[in-house]
C-alpha cells in the first residue's frame, strides 16, 4: 500500500471534526527538504487518532504545528472549527503531554502540578482538588509530596500526563507517552487514556508501540518522510490488509524448486517452512492453496483474515524504501 | 492563581533548591569582599594619606627638636610616632624588621644647639635614618625630602632670629614668618575626585556589584533547562506569554540581586570589622541606594535576560554570561580600582555597566550622596537596563 491508497474521510461534516489539516507542508530554515508536504488529514471528535511514522517523518513537526509550537507556513490547520492563527483558541482546546519529562525535576509532583494549573489560569480555590482528581487518575497520590527527580521513569510518564490533563483539554496530544517505562506503568497510562476517550476526549497519538495504537486508537495516519502514505479506520485497514495476506506454515521444509514455482505469487519467506502470498482478494484464497499443493508442499497451518497494524506498518515503510 | 504568581512562586522555588546557585549569588562575591578588603587594606591606608610610618627618637629632647617633630608630622606622608622612653639601637632595628615601622629617624643630642650658631659645614650630622628592609628607594628618597623640608623650615626660621630687631632709625622691624610655600594642587584627570576609599568602601561596592551581574549564569541557565527539558515546548502550548515568563523569572532575580545588596552592605558593617578590617561606612541617602540598587538589578537582569535568549547550550550560556561578568569587572574598577590604572583604562571604564553602578555606590557610601549626585549612574543604569531587555525581547521574538 502507498500514497495512492490514502484515504480521506469527505462524509465528515465540520462538526464532527476535532481538526482539519489542508495542504500542510513545513520547512525548518536551512533543511535540504520539507519536513511535511502536502499532509491532509481530518480528525473525528471523541476518537483516539494514531500518528505513526518512523524516527524523523515529520510527526513531532506535525503535532507542534497542531499545537501552535509552530507557525503554520503552508496549507491550513482548523481545531474545532478555529483556524491554527487563533492560538488562544488552539490553546485553550488542546494540551499536549511532550515525549521529553517536561516538567522541573527539582520540584515536587505537587509543586509541578500547582505550576503549571497556575498556567492555565484556574481558580486558587479550585486547583487542590483538580490535583488531587489528575493525580488519582494517573495513581501518583502517593508521590506528590517528593522531588520529580528522583521519581521512575514510569511515575515521571504519570506525572507528564496528569500536567496535560489539569486543564481537562478535549484535545489531548500525546507523544509517545508510554516509552521507555515499566508494564505496569503502561497499561496505567493505556487505562488513563481508554477513559478519557470514553468521556469523549479527542486523543491524538504517536507511539512506536504498534499493538498499543492497534488496542486504542479508531483511525490512523501513517508519515514517512514528510509525507502522509495511509491514513484510514484501524478496524478497516486490517481487514483490508487480512484479506489480502495467506502465511502457510509447511509441514517439510520447501525444496528450492517450491520457491520458485511460488516466486510469481510474490512470496515472502520467512525461513524455510513459512511462507506469506500477497493475495487480490479473498477470491483468489483456493488459487493460491493450489499453488501451493501445485509445488509439492504439505500445508501444517494456514492463517487468513488475520493481520497485525505492525505488519502493515513495515510493509508501507519497505515498500517506501523501495520505491525511493 | 495568575499565570505570572505561578511563574514567580515556581521560580523562588527552584531557587530555593539550588544551592549550588545560591552559593554562587552569595558566597562568592562575600568571600571577595572578605579576602579583598582586608587584602588591600594597607594599600588602600597608603593612598589615603600615609605612605609609611617614622619612629622618631629625639635624644635631643629640646625645644628645637620638638619643632623639627612638629613639622614632620606636618606632612602627611608620613605617621611620626615618637615613644617617650627612647629605644636601645637593637630595638629599633627589630622594630624595623618586625615592619612596625619604615625609618627610623635619630635626633642626636646637641640637635638644638647645632641650629644656634652659624651654619658649619664641617660639624657631624645630628640627624641619622635607619631604613626597614622592605621600603623602596622612592619612598627612601620621599622621607629624605620630608626630612630637608622639615629642616630646611626650621633651618630658615633661625637665621631669620639673626636679622636685626630694629632699622637704623630705631624702629622695630617685623621679622618674616616661615611658611611653608602654598601650592595649588590639581589634576588633569581623576577618576575619584576628593575622598579616597578605604579597602573596605572601595570592596564591598565593588564586589555587590559583580555578585548581582553574576546572577546572569544562573539565571540565563534556568531557560537552557526549560528548553532542554522541553518545558519550553510544552508552555507554548498553554496560553501563558513570554511576557508572563520574562517576568516570572525576572522578578524572583530582582528580589535576590536586592538581597544580595542588603547581605554584601551588612557584611561590610559587621563582619569584616569582626575580621580585624575596617567597618564599612554607610553614608547617603538610603532612598538613593534604593534606587541605585534597583537600576544596577534591572541593568543586570537586562544584560542576564539577553544572553538567556541567545545562547542555545547551558555551556554557552554559563561560559558567555561568566566572561561577560569578568570582562566588565576587569574594565569597570571591581578587581583592580580605577584610580591605579592608566588613563586610556579608566577611559574604556567608562563603557561598563559595572562601573556606572560602583561610582554610584562610592558617590553614596563614600561621598554621602543623595539622588542628584547619582542620577548620572542611574540614567546610564536603567538606559542599560530598558535596552538590553528590549533587545532581548526582540531576539526572542525572532527566535520564535
Amino acid at each position: 500500500m502507498s500514497g495512492d491508497s490514502i484515504q480521506t474521510p469527505t462524509s465528515l461534516s465540520a462538526d464532527d471534526l476535532a481538526i482539519r489539516i489542508r495542504g500542510l507542508a513545513h520547512r525548518y530554515p536551512r533543511a535540504d527538504r520539507e519536513a511535511l508536504s502536502g499532509v491532509d488529514l481530518s480528525i473525528r471528535r471523541g476518537t483516539c487518532f494514531g500518528l505513526l511514522g518512523p524516527n524523523g517523518a515529520g510527526k513531532s513537526t506535525l503535532i507542534s504545528l497542531m499545537t501552535g509550537v509552530m507557525d503554520v507556513q503552508r496549507g491550513e490547520i482548523a481545531v474545532e472549527g478555529r483556524p491554527a492563527t487563533d492560538r488562544r483558541a488552539l490553546r485553550r482546546a488542546g494540551a499536549l503531554a511532550p515525549q521529553d519529562f517536561a516538567f522541573y525535576p527539582a520540584l515536587t509532583g505537587s509543586e509541578n502540578l500547582r505550576f503549571f494549573a497556575g498556567l492555565q489560569r484556574i481558580p486558587a480555590a479550585e486547583i487542590g482538588g483538580r490535583i488531587a482528581m489528575t493525580a488519582r487518575a494517573v495513581q501518583l497520590e502517593d508521590w506528590l509530596d517528593k522531588p520529580a527527580e528522583t521519581y521512575s521513569g514510569g511515575l515521571k510518564r504519570r506525572l507528564n500526563l496528569a500536567i496535560a490533563l489539569l486543564g481537562e483539554p478535549r484535545i489531548l496530544y500525546l507523544d509517545e507517552p508510554t516509552v521507555g517505562i515499566d508494564a505496569r506503568s503502561r497499561q496505567l497510562i493505556l487505562e488513563v487514556i481508554a477513559g478519557l476517550k470514553a468521556r469523549g476526549t479527542t486523543i491524538v497519538y504517536t507511539s512506536h508501540y504498534m499493538e498499543e495504537v492497534e488496542q486504542l486508537c479508531d483511525d490512523v495516519a501513517v508519515i514517512d518522510r514528510g509525507r502522509l502514505v495511509l491514513t484510514g479506520r484501524v478496524e478497516e485497514l486490517l481487514s483490508e490488509a487480512a484479506a489480502r495476506r495467506l502465511t502457510v506454515t509447511l509441514a517439510e521444509p520447501a525444496p528450492k524448486s517450491a520457491r520458485k514455482a511460488l516466486a510469481a505469487l510474490d512470496a515472502e519467506w520467512g525461513g524455510e517452512d513459512r511462507v506469506t502470498l500477497t493475495l487480490g482478494g479473498p477470491g483468489e484464497l483456493p488459487a493460491a492453496l493450489s499453488s501451493l499443493q501445485a509445488a509439492g508442499l504439505q500445508v501444517a497451518r494456514a492463517e487468513y483474515g488475520v493481520s497485525r497494524l505492525e505488519t502493515l506498518y513495515l510493509s508501507l515503510l519497505s515498500s517506501g524504501e523501495e520505491e525511493a | 492563581m495568575s499565570p505570572l504568581l505561578a511563574c514567580v512562586i515556581k521560580e523562588l522555588r527552584l531557587l530555593t533548591r539550588d544551592l549550588h546557585g545560591l552559593a554562587m549569588m552569595f558566597l562568592l562575591p562575600l568571600a571577595f569582599i572578605l579576602i579583598m578588603s582586608l587584602a588591600l587594606q594597607d594599600l588602600f591606608a597608603a593612598r589615603a594619606g600615609k605612605l609609611a610610618d617614622v619612629l622618631l627618637i629625639d635624644r635631643d629632647a629640646t625645644p628645637a627638636s620638638a619643632v623639627l617633630r612638629t613639622n614632620l608630622a606636618k606632612n602627611e606622608a608620613f605617621g611620626i610616632n615618637a615613644p617617650k622612653s627612647l629605644p636601645a639601637a637593637e630595638a629599633v632595628a627589630a622594630d624595623l624588621k618586625a615592619g612596625r615601622h619604615a625609618f627610623a629617624v635619630e635626633v642626636a643630642k646637641g640637635y638644638g644647639a647645632s641650629l644656634e650658631g652659624m651654619p658649619d659645614p664641617d660639624a657631624k650630622p645630628m640627624l641619622k635614618i635607619t631604613v626597614a628592609p622592605d621600603v623602596d628607594s622612592r619612598t627612601e628618597k620621599l622621607m629624605l625630602a620630608a626630612l630637608g623640608e622639615a629642616t630646611g623650615l626650621q633651618r630658615t626660621d633661625q637665621l631669620i632670629q639673626f636679622l636685626p630687631a630694629e632699622d637704623p632709625f630705631g624702629y622695630p622691624l617685623d621679622r618674616p614668618k616661615v611658611e611653608p610655600p602654598k601650592i595649588d594642587l590639581a589634576y588633569a584627570y581623576r577618576a575619584e575626585p576628593d575622598v579616597a576609599p578605604s579597602a573596605v568602601q572601595q570592596s564591598v561596592p565593588a564586589w555587590l556589584v559583580f555578585a548581582v551581574f553574576f546572577v546572569a549564569i544562573p539565571f540565563s541557565n534556568t531557560f537552557i533547562r526549560e528548553r532542554q527539558l522541553g518545558v519550553h515546548r510544552r508552555l507554548k502550548t498553554i496560553d501563558v506569554g513570554p511576557l508572563n515568563q520574562f517576568a516570572g523569572k525576572l522578578i524572583p532575580y530582582f528580589a535576590v540581586n536586592q538581597l544580595q545588596v542588603a547581605a554584601m552592605l551588612a557584611a561590610g558593617v559587621f563582619l569584616v570589622p569582626l575580621l580585624g578590617g575596617q567597618a564599612l561606612q554607610m553614608n547617603g541617602s538610603p532612598f538613593a541606594l534604593v534606587l541605585l540598587s534597583a537600576a544596577l538589578s534591572l541593568a543586570a537582569l537586562g544584560l542576564a535576560l539577553l544572553i538567556a535568549v541567545v545562547a542555545k547550550t547551558t555551556e554557552q550560556a554559563t561560559l558567555t554570561a561568566g566572561l561577560t561578568a569578568l570582562l566588565l569587572a576587569a574594565i569597570g574598577g571591581i578587581m583592580v580600582p580605577k584610580f591605579v590604572m592608566p588613563q586610556g583604562l579608566q577611559a574604556v571604564a567608562a563603557f561598563s555597566p559595572m562601573a556606572w553602578g560602583l561610582d554610584g555606590f562610592l558617590d553614596l557610601l563614600l561621598r554621602g550622596g543623595g539622588v542628584g549626585e547619582i542620577a548620572d549612574e542611574l540614567a546610564k543604569l536603567a538606559g542599560f537596563g530598558a535596552v538590553t531587555l528590549g533587545l532581548a525581547w526582540l531576539v526572542h521574538r525572532h527566535r520564535e
